[in-house]
């Protein structure tokens, strides 16, 4: 490749530098070498007339129609997930009332079938007896108000998720 | 619209404006839709892959800190899309597999010149049968006038390579316009 080849070539790329430039001016009084640059400019011309294919009708639409179901879809995920979580609360707190009456059910008669294990399990730790130390029939009672209005609380939240829910699903449908 | 930024835009959507996406839909759809096209050849699945990319996208858009321009970025997802869907389809694009010397003997001109109504139309289908690689870079570089790096990294390719690619590729249309009297000058 030849010096003018070479100015020609990253002139095309459009990476030459002023002094270059001034450089391949000199080789433009060689009429072939006009002619060459005239015809690459030509080619440059005709690529970048080159259309560009166009999409099908409504295609913005059916991207924004996709895209709001798409996010419907996480959001469903997203209140499933909500409610998987006041579930497994739910679950977890009824679970602790229980033994909480259990123990204290074993406090006061010692005939409850489960004697044996709850006192297995309570003494089997530290922790495990002071939760069992503290537990006394006023206690129970304290326990069981604030565990219904735990409840009270989460039922509260879980309808609230449940209008959202619906809510959104009524704005899709629209 | 025009005068709005795509920066702008995003700044927008991040905010909480979801309805103004379609303001970059509108803008880059068909350059995107034509890129797509190019690789998979198939208007179906384009279409289907150009919904996937502007749904990537727009889940992306928080990660998007500007660092390169939208169109680089949007380009890239839509090249590493529409590749991927093709692998998926099993799809042998033999112009992709195929080097541009082997395009260089195989290529019959004459029959392109034929079905061709004028030398633009004829640049228009010389370049869809060019290897996917070469005919994007020409694309990209002249239509979208993209820069060489942007373009290296679209394709994920090197800046060498881009530049190898570009300068065959315009020496071979430019040596098949000469061929077929659309561009009256012996260059060699």
């Amino acid at each position: 490749m030849n010096r003018f080849d070479q100015l020609l070539n990253q002139f095309l790329d459009k990476e030459i530098s002023q002094t270059e430039l001034d450089e391949l001016n000199e080789y433009l009084t060689d009429e072939s070498n006009r002619l060459k640059l005239i015809k690459a400019s030509e080619l440059e011309s005709l690529i970048s007339k080159v259309e560009i294919k166009k999409t099908p009708n409504n295609t913005t639409k059916k991207i924004m129609a996709r895209l709001a179901s798409e996010k419907l879809r996480h959001s469903i995920r997203g209140s499933s997930f909500a409610l998987w979580v006041n579930v497994s609360f739910v679950f977890l707190l009824l679970i602790f009332v229980g033994l909480a009456v259990l123990s204290a059910d074993w406090n006061s008669t010692n005939e409850i079938s489960f004697h044996s294990f709850n006192k297995f399990i309570l003494k089997s730790s530290e922790l495990a007896q002071t939760i069992y130390s503290a537990i006394t029939s006023k206690s129970v009672v304290i326990i069981g108000i604030v565990s219904s209005l735990i409840l009270i609380i989460n039922f509260i939240f879980n309808y609230e998720v449940h209008r959202s829910f619906i809510r959104k699903l009524n704005q899709h449908l629209n | 619209m025009k005068n709005i930024s795509d920066d702008e835009i995003i700044d927008s959507i991040k905010r909480g404006n979801d309805k103004d996406f379609s303001l970059l839909i509108d803008r880059y759809k068909d350059r995107t839709f034509s890129l797509i096209d190019r690789i998979l050849k198939n208007e179906f699945d384009s279409e289907e892959v150009l919904q996937d990319v502007f749904l990537k996208v727009y889940y992306s858009l928080k990660n998007f800190k500007g660092e390169s321009k939208f169109s680089t970025w949007l380009y890239r997802i839509s090249f590493n899309t529409a590749l991927t869907k093709a692998k998926s389809k099993s799809r042998k694009i033999e112009t992709e597999m195929q080097s541009i010397d082997d395009y260089e003997i195989t290529i019959n001109s004459e029959e392109i010149f034929k079905i061709s109504d004028d030398r633009q139309h004829f640049v228009y289908k010389l370049l869809d049968r060019l290897p996917v690689r070469n005919s994007l870079v020409l694309i990209l570089f002249y239509v979208d006038n993209l820069t060489m790096s942007e373009i290296s990294e679209v394709l994920g390719v090197s800046i060498v390579n881009v530049k190898v690619m570009l300068h065959r590729s315009r020496n071979l249309l430019r040596d098949l316009l000469i061929k077929n009297d659309y561009l009256r000058v012996n260059y060699e």
